[in-house]
């Protein structure tokens, strides 16, 4: 198991969640513009819920994968 | 053009002069505050960077409300701070009511809404200090405000002898665009055919001069509205506006009386009629070349309707009655028409001593307690936004501390009185603007040795933030310069304050959003339908309650005041959210159908209005209760098509409408045809008003079912399915 540690970027020390979450985030912008484009989102029932939902579950996915935080 | 002709040429533009003002105003007070070694210098340009956002006002006039502004704000905070030392509770609850007030007062009061916002603001910038001891906090509260007010001060100060602003031109520009536009209706309302082309016409026209009445109205409250040549006059273009408003419904009347006059020859009743037209438009013309020249003699031509009694009797009861609406009509656009020419001319006019215009008419006591839903959805929101970012700081104390008491309230006062303002938009303009200035701060800010160099950083970009951005990205980019690169005379440069400051700044704007959904959906299309459908459910019960109940209690006369300022205000609610909707997602429906939409929905409103207005009027007790009854069944059959608008915006009625519009008239006119008896007491006993009363009646039911019938066909076009489909903001 990978052990939590802080990213560094040029030197300067980010908290791994806070990558995490703006990777999650700017994930799900991308899924939800996907979704919007080929008219899928008219199957959710409420689309700021899915947005908070998607971006949580890729800033878990992250976490686990990637930055582990 | 050689070169010393091309600098003779060189004009800067008003953004760019816009832009200098503002910087030069900034670097002037950043020198002041630093020189004068006052608490936090940065205080001082946070004002000016907050008031240079509201483009509004540039007067001593708004200068003076914004330090008036400051002074309530330190004494709220001041008392605030008095009665709730030691209780953070009690403190965080009057902070959110002083809030709600302000924004309250904000959009209720016009006229001072300037000094209500920098109320609310100043009093939350000041309750985020940080202070000790009680000394600590009214010396901090103090600093605050006088930096606040010295910001304030420079820059009225700067704006006011630098290019000083004035609207003039652009009232003047509107009132004679106006005045030409009511004088082609008028002209297209008398002609002897009314074609298709001559209705799409009248149709474009009425819908530019709508939007005229609108700009003009908004023009009182522009940039540059309060210079003294146009403050001077001011009482005279209100009432110059409050005229063109009354000569539009009198037009709108006037198209309804005139629909009743399709079987008979006008020219027969009147002869002279062209010659009275074109008096009224000769009027109308010398009144936009007064405005325009800006003086010039005038002359009114007295002309009298005159009209030939004797073919008049011998016209069936229905032609007779419709013309003695007509007639009192004409008369009513003649007598506006005389009284908008002497409004010009009192305009420019240099012989006027006393410019002080008609007194506005007083509202009813109901009109004038009815609440807006949407204002108080709009306290009601910054009352909690204030209360649960409080919350954040004590209970989760994320980036930004005590700054949660500061950005969430001043971004919501804003989004409260512009709901289509979304910030979830702000969160990544904002991550990587903040960024960019959290990048000068780090690499170029050290490198600076003086005042001078400081001042030309600040103001290269404040200069590039108000003359290249605009909107949203304006606003982040004044909060990234204020936040991340104020300076103390003692400077230490620490990375992680700023840095914290940016996951603050999006933190918050994100907050805002969700909290937005108290407002209204943020989602401008649902906001929209929602608004539709509330619309029609004032109307509906407006065409209820007035038609059953004839004498109204108390409740019931303030739920018709409630359900009239609903159908009045909603209109211009939509249009707002419309500007808002997103049309790469809805390409079905185009920005023109939309506009379609609204005005057809405007035009209801007015025959809403007027059919309240005639159902008000004295009727002969010799009215028929046959034509009661009939009017009942039109009532009652407009109602039901507002109700099933109510339940399903994508009714398709326009045909039915149609229909049912044509059966009402037909019926109508034989009802008052076929009774000779009734004829006789109309002729003897019932006066002219009377008479001019019921077809007044009778032609707000037709206006109000063409105005239906027209909403209907554009309301047609719109795909409202697609709308209703759920989508990512």
């Amino acid at each position: 198991m990978s052990v939590p540690a802080e990213f560094s970027i040029g030197g300067v020390y980010m908290p791994p969640l806070l990558v995490a979450s703006v990777l999650g985030i700017i994930t799900a912008v991308m899924v939800a513009r996907l979704l919007n484009t080929y008219h899928l989102s008219r199957y959710l029932f409420y689309p700021p819920l899915a947005f908070v939902a998607l971006s949580t579950i890729f800033t878990i996915i992250f976490g686990a994968l990637i930055v582990p935080f | 053009m050689n070169h010393p002709e091309a600098v003779k040429e060189f004009h800067l533009s008003p953004k760019a002069k816009e832009a200098i003002k503002v910087a030069l105003a900034y670097c002037i007070v950043n020198f002041i505050a630093l020189k004068l070694d006052w608490m936090n210098p940065y205080w001082a340009v946070f004002a000016v960077a907050q008031i240079a956002l509201f483009p509004a006002g540039q007067s001593l006039r708004n200068g003076g409300l914004r330090v008036a502004g400051v002074i309530l704000a330190m004494f709220a905070c001041l008392f605030i701070y008095t009665l709730a030392p030691q209780d953070r509770w009690l403190f965080i609850s009057l902070t959110a009511v002083w809030m709600m007030f302000t924004t309250y007062m904000m959009m209720k009061d016009e006229k001072h809404s300037y000094l209500w916002n920098v109320a609310g603001f100043a009093a939350v910038a000041m309750w985020a200090i940080v202070a000790d001891t009680s000394v600590d906090v009214f010396n901090a509260a103090l600093y605050r405000a006088v930096e606040t007010i010295m910001g304030i001060v420079v820059y009225t100060l700067v704006t006011v002898f630098i290019w000083p602003a004035s609207n003039a031109s652009t009232l003047k520009k509107l009132s004679v665009g106006l005045t030409s536009t009511q004088a082609k209706i008028f002209q297209l309302l008398g002609s002897a055919v009314i074609t298709p082309e001559v209705k799409k016409t009248l149709k474009a026209t009425a819908e530019q001069e709508l939007q005229l009445l609108g700009a003009l109205k908004h023009a009182f409250y522009a940039k540059g509205s309060e210079t003294y040549e146009v403050q001077e006059s001011i009482g005279f273009w209100k009432e110059y506006h409050n005229l063109s408003y009354q000569l539009a419904q009198s037009f709108n009347r006037l198209n309804n009386s005139f629909l009743g006059l399709v079987n008979i020859d006008i020219y027969k009743i009147v002869p002279k009629l062209d010659e009275y037209r074109e008096e009224i438009i000769r009027r109308l013309e010398l009144a936009q070349n007064l405005i325009s020249k800006g003086g010039g003699e005038f002359k009114i031509k007295p002309v009298v309707l005159d009209v030939d009694e004797a073919y008049l009797k011998s016209l069936a009861p229905f032609d007779g009655l419709a013309f003695t609406s007509s007639r009192q009509e004409l008369e009513k656009v003649e007598k506006l028409s005389q009284e908008i020419l002497e409004c010009a001319h009192n305009i420019v006019g240099d012989s006027v001593s006393r410019k002080i215009a008609a007194p506005e008419k007083q509202q009813s006591i109901y009109e004038r307690l009815v609440p807006d839903i949407d204002h108080l959805k709009s306290i009601a929101f910054i009352g909690v936004l204030t209360f649960l970012s409080a919350c954040i700081w004590i209970f989760f104390d994320p980036p930004g501390h005590r700054y949660w008491m500061l950005l969430p309230p001043t971004i919501g006062m804003m989004v409260a009185t512009i709901p289509q303002m979304k910030t979830n938009q702000m969160v990544l303009p904002a991550f990587f603007i903040l960024s960019f200035f959290l990048m000068i701060y780090v690499f170029v800010m050290p490198q600076l040795t003086s005042i001078i160099e400081l001042s030309a950083l600040y103001f290269i970009c404040i200069f590039c933030i108000f003359y290249f951005l605009t909107g949203v990205y304006q606003l982040i980019a004044v909060i990234g310069v204020v936040t991340k690169l104020m300076v103390h005379n003692e400077q230490v440069y620490d990375f992680a304050i700023p840095a914290n400051m940016i996951i603050w700044s999006v933190a918050c704007y994100a907050f805002i959003y969700v909290l937005s959904y108290m407002l209204n959906s943020p989602r401008p299309q649902r906001a929209l339908t929602n608004l539709t459908r509330r619309y029609f459910r004032s109307a509906g019960f407006l065409l209820s309650e007035i038609q059953h109940n004839n004498k109204p209690g108390i409740i019931g006369k303030f739920k018709i005041a409630f359900h009239r300022y609903e159908i009045r205000t909603l209109p211009l609610k939509m249009k707002s959210w419309s500007r808002a909707i997103n049309h790469k997602h809805f390409p079905t429906n185009t920005t023109d159908e939309i506009d379609y939409l609204l005005y057809a929905i405007i035009s209801l409103s007015d025959s809403i209005e007027e059919w309240i207005r005639s159902n008000g009027l004295p009727q002969t007790k010799y009215i028929l209760g046959e034509t009661k009854e009939e009017l009942s069944k039109w009532n009652r059959g407009i109602e039901s098509v507002f109700k099933n608008y109510h339940d399903d915006l994508d009714s398709s009625l326009s045909g039915q409408a149609e229909l049912d519009l044509k059966n009402h008239i037909t019926t109508l006119e034989e009802v008052i045809n076929q009774h000779s008896d009734y004829i006789e007491k109309m002729k003897t006993n019932v006066s002219s008003q009377e008479k001019e009363n019921l077809f007044r009646l009778i032609g707000s039911y037709q206006g109000l079912s063409h105005s239906l019938i027209s909403y209907a066909s554009v309301a047609e076009q719109i795909n409202w399915k697609h709308w209703d489909k759920e989508v990512f903001a």
